[in-house]
């Protein structure tokens, strides 16, 4: 678990923007509609094979079902168990890169050198939303925001954290 | 068929322990990804792995009961 400090509190939890996570459903449902359809199209194209190898299309297809169910849950888990967090002393990155891997990151809000906001393509500028990227003293890569609601309202809630740290020393 | 119907169990079960054994690891694992405080990602990837689980279940019965 992410441990606080003594005195140290959340501000805000960030995740991609929703249309990212809708993107990827609407996607997944395409792929079983297709699949639940896969016996009568397969019939459409070669006459007459449904009915001699029912029972191995009938398991394709099903199998296809069941693997696309398992996606669509790897995408809804790794939509919700990405997160950056901005607490009052730090910012925490937490990412799943597959569903048994996972990165977690903590950047002291006193060692932020720079942060920059990238919005690209139509999709993001329409419903606002970007990658914030946070350069840090000392690391080499730059930490990102990726794809979150408001991106310059996420720089503006960092800049605003940094801030009140270095009031507070 | 005989055949068939051994291979078809076998990869349903493969495909369901999978997802047992991934949901679980999840459910046991979920302190480690989430914010304090965090319950609502908490809820709604257990309600969608419980989801997935119990759909996974239902087309095997289907395809079990209906083809074999």
């Amino acid at each position: 678990m992410i441990q606080l400090r003594e005195h140290e509190k959340v501000l805000s939890v960030f995740r991609r923007h929703w249309l990212v996570l809708a993107l990827a459903i609407a996607q997944v449902m395409i792929a079983m509609v297709v699949a639940v359809f896969l016996p009568a199209l397969i019939n459409l194209g070669i006459p007459g094979i449904v009915e001699n190898y029912r029972e191995y299309i009938t398991l394709g297809s099903t199998l296809i079902i069941q693997c696309l169910l398992i996606t669509l849950f790897f995408i809804v888990a790794d939509y919700y168990l990405d997160s950056w967090i901005i607490t009052s002393e730090r910012l925490v990155f937490i990412e799943l890169k597959g569903l048994f891997s996972r990165t977690v990151t903590s950047m002291e809000l006193e060692n932020i050198q720079d942060i920059s906001v990238e919005v690209h393509g139509i999709l993001e500028t329409v419903f606002k939303f970007g990658d914030v990227r946070i350069q840090s003293a000392g690391a080499a890569a730059a930490f990102v925001f990726k794809q979150v609601r408001h991106p310059y309202a996420v720089k503006d809630m960092i800049s605003s954290a940094r801030g009140n740290t270095e009031t507070n020393q | 068929m005989d055949i068939f119907k051994a291979i078809a169990a076998a990869v349903f079960l493969a495909v369901q322990v999978f997802t047992v054994v991934m949901f679980f690891i999840i459910r046991f694992h979920f302190k480690n990804f989430t914010a304090p405080g965090d319950y609502h990602a908490k809820t709604i990837v257990l309600g969608f792995g419980l989801g997935t689980l119990l759909l996974i279940g239902i087309t095997t019965f289907i395809f079990l009961n209906v083809i074999l």
